[in-house]
């Protein structure tokens, strides 16, 4: 590899598929989807998870992800979260997390978006927004 | 503003689209930071902010009512929702041999454990991110530190690492190990760090 320039070298290591993905699913169980453009497409762990997913569990389901800044959430029965915005600088670790949580229940250990600028990470519920700054939530939606 | 909150939970069964109560409960931090949360109404007006772990509020539009739990009970009523939460990352280390691309002896050591790390831990991805220390200029250094981490990558492929759970970054002289000033040699600083999610 010695003899590859920089250019080289990162063209081989850049052009990977995971480039394009925003976080992972680690755990899902009892019935854990993803709609995307329309269609509802089950997870298990290692689905790569997109800007405008929506993670949706049925009445007995739950999953869990991880994103690449390190935010880690779980989603209980019930629950439909959109993820509407996700903006991500891997040099600078600053970005921008929009949730949506419709209904149901998610737990949340914020990153390093969240970590980086107090005013980046928002779930947004019905009636009200929270921001979150670096804490370990359980968020819910009745 | 309670009143308001009971009147919401008395008329709940009858009007559970519309009213759309949410509740948020703040836990005791991970690290022993405790956090905090702002509580905004949707038209972007702060009506509380939630700094006491254990705290739990209930909230619907511009009313929020706020109680307190304590941790045994918070970890007891979300016990199968934190179950869920995946792991905390695990950051590996990994330095150079001396003009060279190829990890040292201890860091190659590392290896079997990176590979064990990722067996243990299901769907899991890999970020790899160089860093510098602070001699040269910020540009030089993004591009040198990303520049390490894509060695360290090429190599990692080479030991027959999974390349489509892999992404790589450089920060440059930002996140320094060893506090230095400016334009200082630092061999603890020039590193990549393998962080398995």
């Amino acid at each position: 590899m010695r003899a590859l320039g920089t250019g080289a070298l990162l063209a081989v290591v850049l052009a990977q598929p995971a480039w394009a993905d925003i976080g992972r699913i680690k755990l899902s169980s009892g019935g854990a989807s993803v709609e995307r453009d329309g269609k509802l497409i089950p997870v298990k762990p290692g689905f790569v998870i997109e800007t405008g997913d929506t993670l949706v569990t049925g009445a007995r389901g739950k999953a869990g992800a991880t994103f690449i800044d390190n935010t880690r959430l779980s989603a209980g029965p019930g629950t439909r979260l959109t993820i509407r915005a996700f903006d991500y600088n891997d040099t600078t670790q600053q970005g921008r997390f929009v949730g949506v949580l419709k209904k149901g229940v998610v737990a949340i250990i914020s990153g390093r978006i969240a970590r980086n600028d107090p005013q980046a990470m928002r779930v947004e519920t019905p009636k009200n927004i929270y921001v979150i700054r670096r804490a370990r939530v359980v968020l819910n939606v009745k | 503003m309670r009143g308001r909150t009971r009147l919401c939970a008395a008329v709940l069964p009858l009007l559970l689209a519309g009213c759309a109560m949410s509740q948020l409960a703040l836990g005791p931090g991970e690290n022993g930071e405790a956090g905090s949360v702002a509580v905004l109404n949707s038209a972007g007006t702060e009506i509380a902010v939630v700094d006491k772990p254990g705290a739990v509020a209930s909230v619907s539009g511009s009313s929020a009512s706020v109680k307190t739990i304590d941790s045994a009970t918070f970890d007891a009523k979300y016990a199968d929702l934190l179950a869920a939460l995946p792991p905390q990352p695990r950051t590996f280390v990994l330095y150079f041999k001396e003009n060279s691309v190829e990890p040292t002896e201890e860091s190659q050591a590392m290896l079997a454990e990176i590979f064990a790390e990722i067996k243990k831990r299901p769907g899991a991805d890999l970020e790899i991110t160089g860093h510098t220390d602070t001699v040269g200029s910020e540009e030089v250094n993004d591009a040198f530190s990303l520049r390490r981490a894509a060695e360290i990558t090429s190599y990692l492929f080479s030991q027959g690492l999974d390349k489509t759970i892999v992404r790589i970054a450089g920060r440059g002289e930002r996140e320094l190990l060893e506090k230095t000033p400016d334009e200082t040699a630092s061999a603890t600083n020039r590193r990549v760090e393998v962080i398995v999610r």
